[in-house]
């Protein structure tokens, strides 16, 4: 019976020093994954996502804290750990000197597959990732979806228990986003275990069984998509934008809500009861308005600031 | 994680090494023709041209002695040029390296694979020539077979020294630098120095290219390697 988690990490640190100052990477994070889960690291632009990532697979070592992987010890165990891991990193870094198949082939004897093993593998993973008819292609010739699909293909090789996914949907136009939804949703099905990274609050609430937000490399927030929402902000949302509503939010909004949030020329208005807003904006001059339920990107916006992260 | 430790070596370092070889393998052709072409004219336009002019130096007949160096510029630049340009593009550029990462390799592996590889590229290079040179009847002598493993370990040399250098460049131009300051702009000294007897004795344990340059006939012997 294997372990009920398949991967730990426990009051993890990591900063960075350049001789002058010290910047704090990572700062005493924990979650664990369950088998079978998708878990989802959300977070703005240098939240430490990817350190997250590199410093579960052993490529860079923590200062302090303790990870568990596949039962081994990371980094010590690091390499024979990945042996049960598939990774697909934010960048492609596919082999340009090989075609489709050939970079499945080669990938597959990093892992010590026997050739025949690895040959009888790659036609199936060809059809999972819809990359049958361009088994002959040369990298080059693939669209931006299609080298994310074989990404994808290529993290399966080892048939791993564990697919590590940084960004996979970054750079996407929505067809081949949903493609590689409907990939991933294959793949949960199949019983594997997914660590998903993602800036796209859409994708996290339609994949992720659970998640956790974090910012400067600590964790602000954990649970199921829908309870994070529940417990952290209101259910309804009115955005009003226009002419007159910078000057509505200040006079009505500001009174009519549980609060506000202002944005360019939006106003965000959080409210768990939304119709006596939407009775006064109806009849309200140069104001336009959207009401919906509030989703992920509400709570992230609301857990980690509205100011750019560069 | 310690931040110095010895390398250790393991058989891994196999498919990366193939991975490098079966890319070769499709320009096999190219580079094969580009390997004999390369010694081919430099013979025979130096070593029959200027040969004529120029009989022998130190005694040893201008053509052995020329491709003698030809060896020894071809293996010094294959494996240079692979653990410098290619890995470097490896590594950076194509990002390879950290699409092995990710599988169940260390960096060691890598490493080796890449010495190994480079060194490979220089017995294939070192290989054509000599086939030039039998062909050409410049050095036929069997003796000369024996330099085969020296190729390679020179190749290792040299392909260890590249991806010291390679640890610590930023860019290409660092390598041109390297090149066109060091290796490159007189060629024939490289060769010269490169086929010194005093040097490739001390450095090869008495057993040099002197096998190739002598014919093996006045040179040292065999026996103490």
């Amino acid at each position: 019976m294997p372990e009920p988690t398949i991967l730990s990490v426990a009051n993890l640190h990591k900063s960075y020093s350049d001789g002058k100052s010290k910047s704090t990477v990572i700062d005493d994070l924990s979650f664990a994954l369950r088998r079978g889960e998708c878990y989802g690291l959300l977070g703005p632009n240098g939240a430490g996502k990817t350190t997250t990532l590199r410093l579960c697979l052993g490529l860079i070592a923590p200062d302090r804290g303790e990870i568990k992987l596949a039962g081994k010890s990371i980094p010590a165990e690091a390499r024979p750990a990945r042996l049960r891991v598939g990774v697909v990193p934010q960048g492609d870094n596919l082999d340009p000197d090989f075609t489709v198949a050939e970079n499945l082939f080669v990938f597959g004897r990093y892992f010590g597959i026997d050739d025949a093993e690895i040959k009888a593998r790659i036609p199936v993973l060809l059809e999972f990732s819809n990359l049958t008819a361009k088994k002959n292609a040369r990298i080059a010739e693939l669209s931006g979806g299609m080298k994310r699909r074989l990404t994808l293909a290529r993290a399966l090789i080892n048939d791993p228990d564990l697919i590590f996914m940084d960004e996979p949907t970054t750079g996407l136009d929505p067809q081949a986003r949903h493609m590689i939804w409907d990939r991933l949703k294959m793949l949960l099905v199949e019983g594997k275990t997914i660590l998903l990274t993602t800036h796209f609050m859409d994708e996290a609430e339609r994949l992720c069984d659970r998640l956790a937000v974090i910012d400067r490399g600590q964790m602000i927030a954990e649970g199921s998509p829908r309870d994070l929402i529940a417990k952290h902000i209101e259910a309804e949302v009115v955005e009003v934008y226009g002419e007159n509503a910078l000057a509505w939010g200040q006079s009505v909004g500001r009174k009519k809500s549980a609060r506000i949030e202002i944005s360019g020329e939006t106003v965000f208005c959080y409210t768990n009861e939304a119709q006596s807003l939407l009775l006064g904006l109806h009849t309200t001059p140069s104001v336009r308005y959207i009401h919906r339920p509030a989703n992920l990107e509400d709570l992230f916006l609301k857990l980690t600031g509205r100011e750019i992260r560069d | 994680m310690k931040s110095y430790a010895l390398p250790q070596f393991s058989m891994r370092f196999r498919p990366i090494w193939q991975r490098n070889f079966l890319v070769w393998k499709k320009l096999a052709v190219a580079s094969v023709l580009g390997n004999i072409a390369d010694p081919l004219i430099t013979l025979i336009a130096f070593g029959y041209g200027l040969g004529s002019l120029l009989q022998n130096i130190n005694g040893i007949p201008y053509i052995q002695y020329l491709a003698s160096g030809s060896i020894c510029m071809s293996i010094m630049m294959a494996s240079s040029f692979e653990s410098l340009y290619s890995a470097f593009s490896r590594m950076h550029v194509q990002r390879t390296w950290d699409a092995l990462m990710n599988a169940p390799l260390a960096l060691d592996d890598v490493i080796l694979a890449e010495m190994l590889w480079a060194a490979t590229k220089s017995l294939f290079s070192g290989i054509a020539i000599l086939s030039v040179i039998f062909a050409l009847g410049i050095g036929l002598h069997l003796q000369t077979i024996l330099v085969v493993p020296l190729l390679f370990l020179i190749g290792m040399t040299f392909a260890s020294l590249g991806l010291v250098i390679n640890a610590l460049a930023r860019g290409y131009d660092f390598f041109h630098l390297l090149f066109h300051a060091c290796a490159d702009p007189d060629g024939f000294s490289v060769r010269r120095i490169l086929s010194n007897h005093a040097i490739t004795n001390l450095a090869t344990g008495n057993f040099s290219f002197v096998a190739l340059e002598r014919g093996g006939q006045s040179g040292p012997s065999y026996d103490s390697w």
